[in-house]
């Protein structure tokens, strides 16, 4: 690799979340170079280069991922796209960061970390709340075992999701900042390209967190959801079993309304103590059996969800100057777990994970 | 007005006998408990002019109008049975029995004796319950789409038949409650589901009115012989779905967590029952944020119950915050989370046991 301090870096998709966060954490990074931008819209494309001043553009990823400018590409287009162009950037010898949820399909996701595996390139998913210091915390709890062993976790995910899966994004304009592009209509709403509503984009993340701390994987899936008059599903409520018979509950909706209060939170309770950890406040606290009590809390300027930390992330790791944050196999597990819920929703029965 | 109290152990001793006792409308006229020094030591410590060996002989003595049954779970129905067969109103400890037959039947025989019957939910007596119950009959939460709930408590040692454990915790008058009455399955029923998901599950029937039209639960009993944690989700009649988590594996000095929080169509309200929290926020972007409610009888009114079955009974109040009705949804809750547990499906109220 002939830029190994500052890895090259594609990026694939130039919708709202990348020309937000990727792109701009790239162009102020020392670390990285922004080598090139792909969009099959040239409009868009065309637009968010000049914007960025970025001169390498492709309409076609595969393109750029043979194109030997880069060494690798963050991968941000809806979801049904994700697994074909990772394959691809994986194949053409590229690492690969891949967005949330990292593909709908668990046969898929997996095919893409033996991939990575066998090829010796790195691939990392893009849960943000994953670099956060509460995070860190809470994997280390788990790596340590401090927590002794684990009994039951209780999940909820309630967020400003809900205008989205109506395909009108722009309802949300005053809480997220779309001056340059907000996000196609379809991008959520479609259930063919979402995957799903609240568990394919929202649930994500909070069992992508669970299933990384803990390093468990799911087992057992029972599902209820209901769409209401959307085509993806609003509102969740699903009970789970984890390998080694931990249990837990995941209840989510997208109903939050911009200015209200965002609910997001793990608790973990273990056979030596519990931890509450409150991703939207970026707070961790531990309580142990022995009476031992410690509280993350958030920094000045720490943010709780560090929207540019992932896009520096990747390129340390290339670079082999960071670790990978958010790896492949947590990841791979959260799809297996999400695709059950959605097949236990549909089928009215729990669905058994072949623990990987 | 003349009140019975069935059972003396600590929960009676502790809160019942005193709370009778203090109240100038009620006269203490009896207590019975099959264990002749526990029944001696109630009737000197509290004054009551009457003792007796049996329910039975309490009941046909006709020295109350109103009687508490407050005995290890399995042995509810009957005497809260007898008691309303003798025309005698009843207030009855949760869980309100053991088996939904049995709760449905205490209902039919209290409607038909034109009997008050009031279940043991001492949460639902505080004035934030109150705010709550109004905030689903007045509608201002639109339709309920989800239910999220958490009940992680310190009870372990109990179901382990250790009942000294908590002595810091309780300050236990005359009595501990007895080795067997938390831990033995066939006494308690069952061990978090029955004891505590009790408690949160009384409060969610309450409010919405709903009956569940199926439950799946996943229980872990690690060494117990009774269920330690349980993670289970669920659809009530009406639509709503659900989650609720629960551990008795906290330690002492570890905070309880006791939440319950409601979504619906127009707004979201989240019940901290633990410490005493109520939040109703609106998606007209209204909310209303009550003061949180003192440790104490405020937060936990203990003397709720016994309270209420008196001011019914003399016509001084017409509401019942803590209805058979609800507590026998609650029951027949469980006794299908139990079955789920067991059968590792999820089952539907239709399929249930046939009343016997």
């Amino acid at each position: 690799m002939s830029t190994q301090g500052r890895p090259r870096i594609g990026v694939v998709g130039t919708g709202w979340w990348s020309i937000e966060h990727h792109v701009p954490s790239l162009l102020g990074y020392e670390g990285a170079e922004l080598a090139a931008l792909a969009d099959t819209n040239p409009e868009k494309l065309a637009r968010v280069a000049s914007h960025f001043g970025v001169e390498r553009t492709f309409a076609d990823a595969e393109e750029l991922f043979v194109s030997g400018l880069v060494d690798g590409v963050m991968i941000a287009v809806p979801h049904a796209h994700h697994y074909p162009l990772a394959r691809a950037a994986l194949d053409a010898g590229l690492h690969v960061f891949l967005e949330k949820p990292m593909t709908l399909a668990s046969a898929d996701a997996w095919d893409l970390v033996e991939r990575a595996e066998r090829a010796g390139l790195q691939l990392t998913v893009g849960y943000t709340f994953q670099y956060t210091r509460a995070a860190q915390r809470l994997k280390r709890l788990f790596d340590e075992g401090t927590l002794g062993e684990l009994l039951a976790v209780s999940g909820i995910f309630a967020s400003i999701v809900e205008a989205y899966y109506r395909g009108r994004p722009d309802d949300y304009a005053s809480v997220f900042d779309f001056s340059l592009a907000g996000p196609d209509p379809q991008t959520y709403s479609d259930p063919k390209l979402a995957g799903g509503g609240q568990a394919a984009t929202q649930i994500t993340h909070a069992m992508g967190l669970v299933l990384y701390v803990t390093g468990l994987a799911p087992t057992k899936v029972m599902a209820f959801m209901r769409n209401g008059e959307l085509e993806v599903d609003l509102v969740d409520a699903i009970a789970y079993e984890l390998s080694g018979g931990a249990v837990g509950t995941m209840a989510a909706a997208g109903t939050i309304r911009p200015g209200q209060d965002l609910h997001e939170e793990a608790r973990y309770f273990g056979s030596e103590g519990n931890a509450v950890h409150r991703l939207a406040e970026g707070t961790l606290e531990i309580a142990l059996d022995d009476g031992t009590t410690e509280r993350v809390a958030l920094e000045e300027g720490e943010s709780v969800y560090p929207a540019e930390a992932p896009a520096r992330g990747f390129a340390d790791l290339i670079a082999g100057r960071g670790p990978n944050l958010a790896p492949a196999v947590p990841a791979a597990r959260t799809v297996a777990f999400v695709e059950a819920a959605y097949r236990s929703a549909a089928s009215g029965q729990p669905v058994a994970v072949e623990p990987r | 007005m003349r009140v019975g109290v069935v059972g003396a152990g600590w929960w009676s001793t502790l809160s019942h006998l005193p709370a009778l006792v203090a109240n100038e409308r009620a006269e203490l006229s009896a207590v019975a408990d099959r264990d002749p020094a526990r029944l001696a030591r109630a009737v000197a410590a509290h004054g009551a002019p009457r003792a007796f060996a049996d329910h039975r002989e309490l009941l046909a003595a006709g020295v109350v109008d109103a009687l508490v049954v407050a005995v290890p779970h399995a042995a509810h129905f009957e005497v809260a049975r007898d008691a309303l067969a003798a025309g005698v109103h009843v207030v009855v400890e949760k869980p309100m029995t053991i088996r939904a037959a049995d709760a449905w039947e205490l209902v039919r025989l209290a409607r038909e004796r034109r009997l008050h019957l009031v279940v043991g939910y001492t949460y639902q007596f505080s004035s934030h319950a109150r705010r709550a119950k109004q905030a689903f009959e007045s509608g201002e939460l639109g339709e309920l789409l989800l239910v999220s709930g958490l009940f992680s408590s310190i009870v372990e040692a109990f179901y382990r038949g250790d009942t000294s454990a908590y002595d810091e915790l309780f300050d236990f008058q005359l009595e501990g409650p007895q080795r067997d009455t938390y831990s033995d399955p066939a006494i308690s029923g069952g061990g978090q589901g029955t004891t505590q998901v009790t408690h949160a599950m009384g409060m969610v029937h309450w409010l919405t009115g709903a009956r569940a039209d199926e439950v799946f639960a996943h229980m872990a009993q690690r060494d117990l012989a009774v269920d330690l944690a349980d993670a289970i989700s669920y659809r009530l009649d009406g639509g709503a779905i659900g989650t609720m988590a629960s551990t008795g594996s906290l330690r002492l000095r570890q905070p309880e967590q006791q939440e319950l929080r409601y979504y619906g169509s127009e707004g979201f309200m989240l019940q901290d029952i633990r410490n005493g929290t109520l939040e109703i926020h609106r998606n007209d972007g209204t909310s209303e944020v009550l003061p949180q409610l003192p440790k104490g009888p405020e937060r936990y009114p203990a003397a709720g119950p016994t309270a209420t079955i008196v001011d019914l009974v003399l016509g001084l109040r017409d509401d019942n915050p803590a209805p058979a009705e609800a507590g026998a949804a609650t029951v027949e809750f469980l006794e299908l989370a139990y079955r789920s547990a067991a059968e590792h499906r999820p089952i539907t109220r239709g399929a249930a046991p046939p009343a016997r």
